[in-house]
């Protein structure tokens, strides 16, 4: 059982493509939280969702390709832009003029295009374990091909196109022990692989490499550098210095680039908002009001009365 | 002493009336604590400013009529069109586009600057406001329309009234003031206000009363009010004899501002509960500006290292020394446990002289030695009034080890005689946030004369009667309470009139751990090896004089010179090793034959220990260290000094070191004689324990483990015991 139901539920739809989202709260700003890599979806953010739809409007939106949302199968249809455009395409149908975008791992990444793209509807970005051009790969990440059969299936060589098709669950439960290499994370590694059970691996084979904007920008980095620096709304960077999926060179990368602090969850992994939900909700929160004071999370249901007694 | 000066000072004049402003910090916003009335000046925001002004910029001005700012002889002189002109001369002579507006009591003109000069003002915290938004107080609405008359009785609020002012100021506003301050032991911030407002008069009073006022009337208030844009913060007392909170609630309703009632408080709250007052200030002024996010690093609780912050008081060198001790021992049953030291200097050149970590912090404390000097003369210090008058300072260190612990969390914090920490623990329980150790060698301030004087003997039964108050509603908020010495080392007397016995409360409420020393006295029964090791060889009388660790003692030391010159006549082979401590300059005293002089020894207690005779002040560790050490020594108590004349003396009598000597009566000649009695005299003292750090250490190491296993292997008990030695 949820926490928290949403109050209101609807789907977009483009090109034949459905993005399915839930609304949370009415208070203000809105809330975006962004979908990551489909083999997962707006469940991720169950940490969160509870928590700041007390006092904001909160929307979560599912990937084209898992949860309430459709999967088609054309590598195109997985590109940064086509999540984009879904997330603009949600935000029109709850006439939500400008949110707080929240991202993490590929999420991230889109809350950077948001934010650079289309400044006018974002009125800030956080990026946790942040996907990106900049920064560096994790070595063992460069080792195995993931189109070719290969001979072993030992760690990141079972990110393999032909080992998704034989043991899609051992690669789940695989991923998921990377994403939270944080001792004692067996509840947040069992809702991960069954949200990854969601989907199929013919769908995940083709959202895995959609030769999209950020391909394109790991190549030129002098455009990624710019593209990181033309963003202009307020920024919060976390990253766990522990990451095993995305490397923490990556958030050291964007801090810097973009002239921002960047928060480090020292032993954390690479959804900290997952595995350690009651400091991220804190720091979300604190970057809230910091970038809009008029948010009403201080309003107490009978009226503007504090009491502090002696 | 202050706990913070200013960066910058100075005067405006307008049509010939000089109003003097200070201006502290560089941060953002600028913060301008306002002028309430002539009644008080800038200090009465001596607890906002030191802390205030290390995050934001703070600018303070004394208002025409009080302070260092003129007195002009006119009521048009003290309107509220003269007052506003002065606030916008000394914004634009410190160069102040905008500031937030924080102002006590008198906000009617400040709510009309804000609604006039909007471009000036970010926000406004309006604290116990008045203005005609609803009724006067009760408790003297009916003497206000019978102020000019001759009044029939002087009782109470009857007081509110011109003649009295005239004829007893000082009775006026003590009477108000002390209503202003409903809470329990207020005695010092009362004491400060009636000391500013003696500093203006009665009749400039009485020219401000009837100055020119805008807004005078509700209706004239109310519509300042709804013109306020800016950001506005209402913080009023229930219990505020001077302005009803019905007025707070219209301030804050009219302008659309927030109210936080402060419950238990009355009117005088930046002093009486100032880390409360000095957050809500900060929380408000942070929110007017878009805050740059400091770069953070959160530990994963279970990645954390086991850490420790440890306040060593830095009035003198004898905690640090135990403190070490107990930091050792508590080392060997918690390997893995780092301590982060917070002390000031001297005790600081102590620590890193010792290889410890000292906060990175530590050097934004507003220095208590330097009050306790300036607070002392010819070897007397009134501790308890220059403890008293440390408030400032208390505050202002509170406020930044507030901080410093919630930006770290620690798994304890041990405090040995950390007297800001533990008080201001015990006046805002909320901001503990992990297992707290409190240790002391004193319990309670004890009047020097108890037949002296009344004032003297109420304030510590005040003090004493606050301590007891807080332990008892707030138990818990010490998770340990380890006194540094046996029960019976305590005076068998009262706290006061009417108060618990001393010894009695005490064992109820301490832990004892025995005296804690900083070596192991069996270690330090060889004199004569002892000289031969540390280079003084032997055959001839050596003599040590010391005073710890503050400047203090520089007068006794100056006696002892002159008497050791005397000495030399019938003893010429004595020698006298002289330690100045780190705040006396060795040059400044004078040099005489066999006189060594020195500013800083380290581990002094070995010197001590191969003493022939010893002169000290009356300082706990260093007489107890020659206890220890069984070495022949006279001590000379500190006059006035509540802890020396009265715990350490009776402390010491009871180990039997007997040779107290008074100041007063130190000539020369008597410094000579006693020296000489001294030298090979024979000493009767009772046993120091030599385990007592190990104790503390085991209390403190059991709260760190969670279990009583380690608390519980203290089994030793004092051994009472007297030895007699040459």
């Amino acid at each position: 059982m949820r926490a928290r139901y949403p109050d209101q539920e609807g789907y977009v739809e483009r090109s034949g493509v459905r993005t399915s989202y839930e609304m949370y709260g009415d208070g203000t700003p809105t809330v975006l939280f962004l979908p990551a890599w489909a083999i997962g979806h707006s469940r991720f953010w169950k940490g969160q969702i509870p928590y700041f739809a007390r006092h904001y409007r909160v929307i979560t939106f599912d990937p084209r390709g898992n949860g309430k949302s459709g999967r088609p199968l054309d590598p195109a249809a997985y590109a940064d832009t086509e999540y984009t455009a879904d997330a603009l395409a949600v935000m029109d149908a709850t006439q939500t003029d400008r949110a707080v975008m929240v991202g993490f791992s590929r999420g991230a990444w889109l809350a950077a295009m948001l934010a650079a793209r289309y400044p006018d509807r974002v009125l800030g970005a956080v990026m946790a374990g942040s996907s990106s051009p900049l920064g560096e790969l994790l070595p063992e990440r460069t080792v195995h091909s993931f189109d070719d059969p290969l001979e072993t299936e030992e760690g990141w060589a079972k990110s393999n196109r032909h080992y998704w098709h034989k043991d899609y669950r051992g690669f789940l439960e695989f991923f998921y022990s990377k994403v939270f290499t944080e001792p004692h994370s067996t509840k947040q590694i069992e809702d991960g692989v069954s949200w990854g059970l969601e989907t199929t691996p013919e769908v995940l084979i083709a959202t895995h490499d959609p030769h999209d904007f950020s391909e394109r920008l790991k190549e030129r980095r002098d455009e990624a550098l710019a593209f990181y620096r033309s963003i202009r709304c307020p920024l919060l960077i976390i990253h766990g210095d522990q990451d095993a999926v995305v490397s923490y060179t990556r958030g050291v990368a964007i801090a810097e680039a973009t002239g921002t602090p960047l928060i480090t969850i020292a032993g954390g992994g690479h959804h900290n908002f997952g595995r350690d939900p009651v400091k991220t909700n804190l720091l979300l929160r604190e970057f809230i009001d910091r970038i809009y004071p008029q948010s009403n999370f201080e309003e107490e249901p009978d009226g503007d009365a504090e009491r502090a007694e002696r | 002493m202050r706990a913070r000066y200013p960066d910058q000072e100075g005067y405006v004049e307008r049509k010939g009336v000089k109003t003097h402003y200070e201006l502290f910090g560089q941060g953002e916003p600028t913060i301008l604590l306002v002028p309430s009335s002539p009644i008080v000046h800038s200090q009465q925001w001596k607890a906002q400013v030191p802390y205030l002004a290390r995050h934001f910029r703070v600018l303070t001005f004394d208002g025409r009529g009080n302070g260092r700012s003129d007195r002009p002889g006119t009521s048009e002189a003290y309107g509220d069109e003269e007052i506003i002109a002065d606030m916008l001369a000394v914004m634009d002579t410190t160069g102040t586009k905008q500031a937030v507006l924080v102002v006590l009591c008198h906000v009617w003109w400040v709510l009309h600057f804000a609604a006039a000069y909007p471009e000036r003002v970010l926000g406004l915290v309006a604290i116990a406001p008045g203005a005609p938004l609803a009724p006067v107080h009760p408790n003297r609405a009916m003497y206000i329309a019978t102020f000019d008359e001759v009044p029939d009785t002087d009782e109470g609020w009857a007081k509110t009234n011109r003649h009295y002012w005239l004829k007893d100021w000082r009775g006026y506003v003590s009477f108000f003031f002390g209503k202003m301050l409903p809470e329990p032991h207020s005695t010092k911030q009362l004491e400060d206000i009636i000391g500013w407002c003696l500093e203006t008069t009665p009749q400039t009073m009485l020219l401000n009363r009837e100055a020119p006022r805008y807004p005078k009337t509700k209706e004239e208030t109310e519509e300042v009010c709804r013109k306020v844009r800016c950001p506005v913060l209402v913080i009023h007392g229930d219990l505020d004899e001077c302005q009803l909170p019905a007025r707070g609630e219209a301030v804050a309703r009219l302008t659309g501002g927030k109210l936080v009632t402060l419950e238990g408080s009355g009117h005088m709250t930046p002093g009486r509960d100032p880390v409360k007052i000095n957050m809500l200030i900060k929380q408000f002024a942070d929110s007017l500006e878009p805050r740059k996010s400091k770069e953070v690093r959160w530990t994963r609780a279970m990645s954390r290292p086991k850490r420790a912050i440890f306040v060593s008081s830095s009035i003198g060198l004898g905690h640090i020394q135990r403190d070490l001790a107990i930091a050792r021992e508590l080392r060997t049953l918690v390997p893995d446990l780092q301590i982060d030291w917070w002390a000031q200097h001297p005790v600081t050149t102590v620590l890193k002289a010792a290889g410890e970590t000292i906060h990175p912090k530590n050097h934004l404390q507003a220095l208590e030695s330097a009050h306790w000097e300036e607070e002392s003369s010819q070897h007397e210090l009134h501790a308890f009034y220059a403890f008293r008058r440390m408030d400032e300072i208390f505050v202002a260190n509170f406020m930044l080890f507030n901080e410093v612990v919630q930006e770290t969390p620690y798994d304890i914090w041990i405090g040995d005689e950390s007297w800001e920490v533990d008080y201001f623990l015990h006046e805002n329980p909320e901001l503990k946030s992990a297992p707290y150790v409190f240790l002391t060698d004193v319990i309670g301030f004890l009047p020097v004369d108890p037949e002296g004087d009344p004032r003297d003997v109420a304030l510590c039964a005040d003090y004493n009667a606050e301590m007891i108050e807080q332990r008892a509603r707030y138990p818990r908020l010490r998770d340990l309470s380890l006194y540094i010495g046996e029960y019976d080392e305590l005076p068998d007397v009262r706290f006061g009139p009417g108060l618990p016995n001393i010894r009695d409360w005490t064992r109820d409420w301490f832990t004892p751990v025995g005296y804690v020393l900083p070596f192991d006295p069996l270690e330090y029964r060889d004199p004569q090896g002892l000289r031969a090791r540390l280079g003084y060889g032997t055959g001839y009388p050596l003599l040590f004089a010391a005073v710890g660790g503050t400047g203090v003692g520089r007068n006794l030391l100056q006696r002892v010179v002159d008497g050791f010159a005397l000495l030399r006549e019938t003893m010429p082979d004595a020698r006298l090793i002289m330690v100045t401590g780190p705040r006396i300059e060795p040059q400044d005293l004078p040099d005489v034959p066999g006189l060594e002089k020195r500013a800083y020894v380290h581990n002094l207690f070995e010197h001590l220990a191969c003493a022939d005779a010893a002169i000290v002040q009356s300082g706990l560790s260093t007489t107890m260290e020659l206890v220890a050490a069984r070495r022949p020594f006279a001590y000379v108590p500190l006059r006035k000094h509540w802890e020396q004349q009265n715990y350490v003396t009776y402390r010491l009598r009871h180990y039997g070191a007997r040779n107290r000597l008074e100041y007063s009566e130190l000539t020369p000649r008597r410094v000579a004689d006693t020296l000489a009695e001294l030298v090979g005299s024979p000493v009767t003292y009772r046993e120091v324990p030599r385990d007592s750090a190990r104790r503390a250490a085991l209390q403190i190491a059991g709260l760190l483990s969670g279990t009583t296993r380690d608390s519980g292997a203290v089994t030793q008990r004092p051994v009472d015991e007297t030895i007699r030695t040459r």
